[in-house]
């Protein structure tokens, strides 16, 4: 186990120094940079010999190598640099922008993740097949209407229409819920559609199967069979939809006038403020590290084999055994079954 | 004006705005029938002190410097830094501010103020010739050491002398007939506190260590998306012409960066906002009939126009007769009718409505389709098969990048290009990011027309574009000497009958060698809900709070 989260910890610093080299190359190669864009803007009026004096200030003058090996020593420190069109140092935008970002992505995480098991169990254990069909047809609906268009009608109705939410953040709760259950709708599309399908997978397996001969019940087979073993995919995409979530947080903190990472990531892309976006890049980075490591590590404590020799077999291709077994068998007895009852069966549901 | 693409990101955009060297007389004439700049909200009532303002704004603020900031910043701070002199946005009129009473040496170059006594920036500290001089020397020569630049406004600048306490004289170089209006901007000669003016760029950019004598000081800064200002109770010192004295009615005004349209609006409908700037055409029916009141403001200073460039000498604009067609081919009525709204002006004259000494070119800016085929034919330009004109296997068609300054220029070029594509002259349409539109400004080969405006409440503001020594929007080589000529003589003319005919010649000049394209008179909209009374902004559109209040 330590040398799987040692080895997970490497590479997460790996990612997160390719991650800013990269994305500092990427900016620096654009044409343009927030001071040039500022001295050339016809409204700034600047001379160029005053505008060699504004460069010099910033440092723009130096070579690139130099520049970046200045912004890599300062980030060791801590320092971000100065932002190009505020002037704040980075650290201090960023400080003041992430606790709003924070609480929206988290809030909205929560709401997709149970939006995404309500839509997961009911299209799948509904009582009427018209309903579990309709149910399952949500998350295709959702997944292809852009999140503005959500944040929009949203807006619309409780907003201006019943005034029940304040259009602009102002601060409240309540003025959290609208863009979180937008952003959650935004990513429980994907969730649901994977959790759905894996319950449907899961459920087709021999070991229900013989869960069920042994007279368990659904709700029983969903809890010591079904859940656990559709969770992994589902697991998996989690990680993937802290992208989604960053992604979607600039539209709708656009949408929903929210000082967040998201408005302040507009701001710099449209005006080049390269300290600023490399700073959002590197705090990016450690949202998806982070939660991809939480990931990665989660991952054992679901499915015990994985710390076996690094060998993962197919999730949904696998019958429950004791996880103390230290070997893996041969894959000819791997498709029998293995007829052991799980503990606690309740005594009436015992043979006749 | 700032545009706004609801429809993607939303960008933060420049006030394409200026207000370089310019000239006004600086004895004021009274007989100046300048008006429709600065309109103000008729207040109805006795003022009501007291209550929160909230104010929502399209762009994100930048960095808070001044003279290295963008335009919308100043809706907030203009509302915290003062000058010398007040200019009346109504009359153009210029009136005593921090400064009692002025002087003006008989050659011109050298202006002798005496400041306002009693007068305490928002740190305590007392308003002196010592801190007059050390905003002015920033200015006049910028502060390498903490990364301070020039001031272009203030070329010619020779220094400030201390006279005693309460009196300084500002030296020039060269006479200059607009430094007192140089004098009475914001962007230009806000007086600002020692301890800012100590600090570097970086610290002056940053809105918290903001030092002014304005009636409201900085409560807090969210971000770059939201400022709240609250009231200065011992404020006593407003300009001349204000509608009270003492300090000011509202209790806090709190300015926030809401990018979407329509949430703005929304706001405004809900109570959410008091005022909204940068109301859409498209959506002033919205606010009125939901109760609310538009505030349109010409914005005083040139109109929103096409500039041609002529650094190419293949661009087929090179040809006067082109240009002339050009000018003959476009309908500003139609393109007010069809995306603009009545309270945006149709431009009769290189400068808006309402800025004062303007000349009167209507005479050239005449839609007249039959005009502009016939000169188009005579210049060689004949319909191709697909109807566009060709001339030596040259399609005439001229490539148009939606400046990103300004929120209606995308629909507006569209109606123009069916206008033009009525003369056989195919317009291209391209929106390019902000940067893009920078980065190709500076090497784009197909550059031949320059959408957009320089403004300041002040004719001379046609030399800070068009002079060969300033701007040189035109990029003309060799430059156009005569209008050259014509720009400087009337920086230099002092009487104002002789300089609103100076100013004439100017723009006769544009017109006549067709340089100009104007379409429409550049305005702010400001959407008010109904309960604001006395809102008021400076010449150029920035607000100003101190006459604002809101009633029951």
């Amino acid at each position: 186990m330590r040398t799987y989260i040692l080895k997970r910890f490497g590479q997460a610093a790996l990612v997160l120094w390719a991650a800013y080299t990269l994305s500092f190359l990427l900016l620096s190669a654009l044409p343009g940079d927030a001071v040039t864009n500022r001295i050339q803007n016809p409204e700034a009026q600047i001379s160029p010999e005053q505008a060699e004096v504004l460069l010099q200030y910033y440092g723009l003058d130096r070579p690139l190598w130099e520049q970046y090996l200045t912004a890599l020593a300062g980030l060791l420190h801590g320092d971000l640099g100065y932002s190009l069109t505020d002037g704040r140092a980075v650290t201090e935008l960023i400080g003041t922008a992430l606790p709003s970002t924070l609480a929206l992505t988290g809030l909205a995480l929560a709401f997709g993740v149970v939006f995404a098991l309500v839509i997961g169990i009911l299209a799948n254990y509904a009582p009427w097949k018209g309903l579990r069909d309709f149910v399952a047809s949500w998350p295709a609906l959702f997944g292809s209407i852009p999140t503005f268009v959500v944040g929009i009608l949203f807006l619309q109705f409780f907003s201006f229409g019943l005034h029940l939410i304040p259009a602009s953040d102002d601060g409240s709760f309540v003025a959290l819920l609208a863009p979180a259950i937008t952003l959650g709708l935004l990513i429980a599309a994907p969730l649901a559609q994977v959790f759905l399908t894996s319950i449907r997978d899961t459920r087709g397996q021999p070991f229900i199967h013989v869960l069920h001969a042994r007279g368990a019940d659904e709700r029983y087979a969903f809890r010591r069979g079904v859940l656990r073993n559709s969770s992994m995919p589902v697991l998996t995409l989690l990680g993937l939809s802290c992208g989604e979530l960053i992604a979607g947080a600039v539209v709708t903190e656009a949408v929903f006038a929210r000082p967040g990472i998201g408005q302040l990531t507009v701001g710099a892309v449209s005006t080049q403020d390269l300290p600023v976006l490399q700073g959002v890049v590197l705090v990016a980075t450690v949202a998806y590290v982070t939660v991809n490591l939480l990931v990665d590590l989660a991952y054992p404590v679901i499915d015990p084999r994985i710390l076996l020799d690094g060998s993962v077999r197919r999730i949904g291709r696998r019958v429950r055994r004791p996880a103390a077994t230290g070997t893996v068998r041969d894959r000819e007895h791997a498709a029998m079954p293995d007829l052991r009852v799980a503990r606690r069966i309740p005594v009436e549901v015992s043979m006749p | 004006m700032p545009n706004e693409k609801g429809r993607t990101l939303v960008f933060a955009t420049r006030f394409r705005r200026t207000m370089l060297s310019s000239a006004t007389v600086a004895v004021i004439a009274t007989a100046l029938t300048a008006c429709g700049g600065g309109a103000s909200d008729q207040p109805v009532g006795d003022p009501v002190s007291g209550g929160t303002l909230t104010f929502y704004d399209p762009v994100e603020y930048n960095a808070w410097k001044p003279t290295n900031s963008i335009w919308s910043n100043s809706q907030v701070s203009n509302n915290l830094a003062e000058r010398l002199i007040w200019q009346d946005p109504k009359t153009g009129e210029y009136r005593p501010w921090l400064a009692e009473s002025y002087q003006v040496s008989d050659d011109h170059l050298a202006y002798t103020f005496k400041l306002k006594p009693g007068v305490t920036f928002s740190d305590g500290t007392l308003l002196n010739a010592e801190v007059v001089k050390l905003n002015f020397d920033q200015h006049g020569f910028g502060n390498e050491k903490l990364g301070i630049t020039q001031d272009p406004f203030w070329t010619d600048y020779a220094g400030t002398d201390v006279v005693d306490d309460q009196t300084v004289v500002v030296r020039l170089a060269k006479p200059n007939a607009g430094f007192i209006q140089i004098l009475s901007n914001y962007r230009a000669s806000s007086i600002l506190g020692k301890s800012l003016l100590e600090k570097d760029l970086n610290g002056q950019s940053d809105l918290r260590n903001w030092v002014g004598t304005g009636p409201f000081v900085v409560e807090s800064v969210n971000g770059t998306t939201g400022v709240t200002l609250k009231r200065r109770d011992d404020y006593n010192w407003a300009p001349d012409g204000s509608a009270h004295t003492g300090k000011a009615y509202l209790d806090r005004i709190v300015f926030k960066t809401v990018p979407e349209a329509g949430t703005r609006v929304g706001a405004l409908q809900s109570g959410e906002a008091q005022i909204a700037r940068n109301i859409a055409p498209y959506d002033e029916e919205t606010v009125t009939a939901g109760g609310g009141k538009l505030l349109p403001i010409s914005v005083q200073g040139e109109t929103n126009d096409l500039t041609v460039r002529l650094d190419n000498p293949a661009s087929p604009l090179q040809d006067k007769q082109v240009r002339l067609a050009l000018q003959a081919a476009t309908d500003r009525a139609a393109i007010n009718e069809a995306v603009l709204s009545p309270n945006y002006p149709i431009p009769t004259s290189a400068l808006v409505k309402g800025t004062p000494l303007r000349g009167d070119s209507s005479k050239y800016l005449n839609h007249d389709l039959a005009k502009a085929t016939s000169l188009l034919d005579a210049a060689g330009w004949r319909p191709g098969a697909d109807g566009i004109r060709v001339e030596d296997g040259k399609r005439l068609s001229i490539h148009l990048r939606v400046a990103p300054y300004y929120q209606v220029s995308q629909s507006v070029l569209e109606v123009l290009r069916s206008q033009w594509r009525e003369a056989g002259v195919e317009i291209k349409i391209t929106s390019p990011s902000l940067t893009e539109y920078e980065a190709q400004e500076q090497t784009a080969d197909d550059w031949f027309l320059t959408q957009g405006q320089t403004s300041t409440a002040e004719p001379s503001v046609l030399r800070t574009s068009y002079g060969s020594d300033r701007q040189d929007v035109l990029e003309k080589s060799p430059a156009d000497a005569q209008l050259d000529a014509l720009l400087a003589a009337q920086s230099y003319e002092f009487d104002t009958a002789k300089r609103k005919a100076a100013i004439q010649a100017v723009e006769d000049r544009i017109f006549g060698e067709a340089y100009s394209i104007p379409l429409y008179d550049e305005t702010q909209v400001f959407g008010l809900a109904s309960n604001v009374q006395g809102f008021t902004t400076e010449s150029t559109g920035r607000s100003w709070f101190y006459d604002t209040w809101i009633s029951g």
